[in-house]
């Protein structure tokens, strides 16, 4: 029985990994046309073996180190990114053979704020000004955003009547749980974006403005090891957005497509929206969605109540 | 020698320039987006209303029929362990039938508990009960009892 549930667990890690690579090529197709061109096409057909040329570029290239750097956390920020996100994935309730989670979404939070701490050693044990203030600046956001999903993930918890992740797929049978709490859909959305460091939340990379943000100092194995983590959050905040949002039922094939489509989304606001000014970002993460994330918590505890009272 | 032409304005001068703001051409006012999302949290949430009962429903079904299958269940398991308890008593008289002063139940003729009366029966420790079966019985017994 353990043994099915591992063997279930690794064969998903595998396909995790897999999209991870096509999600890199998907990302730069898609804003190659946002930006009216074409992406990636010259490899292999239509550029399909684009991922794999970068998986040898990036693993045949040497890996630098910096001589003032701190070596073990230096080294195994990146491992260790990369081992919180491929983890996470457990809590993914397939019920065919996976574990049998009972506080999925305890496990989640724990796991997203684990992912602070690779973030802020990374950039310490660079040893460099840019990497510290990229993920200083990526640090306070990232728990700042925390806040707020924790806190609708709350009402969630309240509307489903537990911690696991399954019940979500029974309670969207007549409904997706979309229609009921659309606001918190799109301030969900915004900060699984801040989460994941994507734009229009992108202090880590801060790309054009810190020269590269927390990995300035991370040449081939490390950087490769943080955009794999990277990805295979994005492809888990896209599960958990289909699974919490868009009707949960993962035996249907249509889940898998709703699951691309909020990756293909995530991707979209990349190519379209422009970076924030910090402190609007913080702004917005205290003062617009705390609020009402807050709200709608204690709306969903009236509703909640109410349907207990009449159910007796 | 062409005469020198200056670059000059057209006749009429420049058109205006438009320097105020185009707005986005809104197809939905506030409070139209409002009675929108109104209507549809309430569709929504009467929907939902409806998933709750039928899960609360089939919950407390669940839980009933659990709870009218226990004492089938622990009729059961007492009834294996009997049974159980039976194997070991013959297997115990088999074992120690050549040697002397050995009473199947006693220990070396003594009695398993000094205080009790003879006529109390209590039941025998893990090791008693898997002393004649396979090891992996008994592991898998202690992995269960020790680890939950």
């Amino acid at each position: 029985m353990t043994l099915i549930m591992v063997i279930n667990y690794l064969l998903l890690i595998i396909c995790v990994l897999v999209g991870v690579a096509f999600v890199t090529l998907l990302e730069r197709k898609i804003l190659g046309y946002i930006q009216i061109r074409k992406g990636p096409n010259k490899v292999g057909f239509m550029g399909l073996l684009q991922p794999f040329a970068d998986a040898v570029k990036l693993f045949t290239k040497e890996q630098t180190l910096p001589v003032m750097s701190n070596f073990l956390p230096y080294y195994l920020s990146p491992v260790f990114s990369l081992f919180v996100s491929l983890i996470v994935w457990l809590v993914m309730p397939y019920e065919l053979g996976l574990m049998n989670f009972s506080m999925s979404t305890l496990f989640f939070l724990c796991c997203t704020s684990l992912g602070v701490y690779t973030t802020m050693s990374a950039g310490w044990a660079s040893n460099s000004k840019y990497s510290l203030l990229g993920s200083l600046r990526a640090v306070a956001q990232t728990i700042s955003y925390e806040v707020s999903l924790a806190l609708i993930l709350l009402s969630f918890i309240f509307l489903v009547g537990g911690f696991d992740l399954s019940l979500f797929s029974l309670y969207q049978r007549d409904v997706w749980l979309l229609w009921f709490t659309f606001p918190l859909a799109l301030i969900w959305f915004a900060s699984c974006l801040a989460e994941t460091n994507r734009t229009p939340f992108d202090f880590a990379e801060g790309e054009s403005e810190l020269v590269s943000g927390f990995n300035t100092e991370y040449s081939s194995g490390g950087f490769a090891l943080i955009f794999m983590a990277e990805y295979a959050s994005i492809l888990f905040m896209s599960m958990l957005f289909s699974l919490i949002f868009l009707g949960g039922n993962l035996l249907s094939p249509l889940y898998y497509v709703k699951l691309v489509m909020v990756a293909f989304a995530f991707v979209w606001v990349r190519g379209t929206l422009p970076r924030f000014r910090y402190d609007k970002l913080m702004y917005l993460a205290w003062k617009s969605f705390l609020p009402v994330a807050l709200n709608y918590l204690i709306f969903f505890m009236g509703v909640k109540s109410i349907c207990f009272v009449f159910m007796l | 020698m062409a005469a020198p032409t200056q670059d000059l304005p057209p006749k009429g001068g420049y058109e205006a320039i438009n320097f105020r703001r185009i707005p986005a051409r809104t197809l939905f006012s506030g409070s139209q987006m409002f009675a929108g999302f109104s209507l549809m949290t309430a569709v929504a949430g009467y929907l939902y209303y409806r998933t709750y009962k039928k899960i609360r429903i089939e919950e407390i079904e669940m839980r009933s029929a659990t709870l009218a299958l226990e004492p089938l269940l622990l009729a059961e398991r007492d009834r294996t362990f009997l049974k159980q308890l039976r194997q070991n008593r013959d297997e115990e008289e088999k074992l120690m039938a050549g040697v002397e002063g050995w009473e199947v139940g006693k220990h070396y003729g003594e009695p398993i508990y000094k205080t009790v009366p003879s006529d109390r029966f209590i039941d025998p420790i893990v090791q008693e009960y898997y002393a004649h079966g396979p090891t992996r019985s008994f592991t898998r017994h202690s992995l269960f009892s020790l680890w939950s």
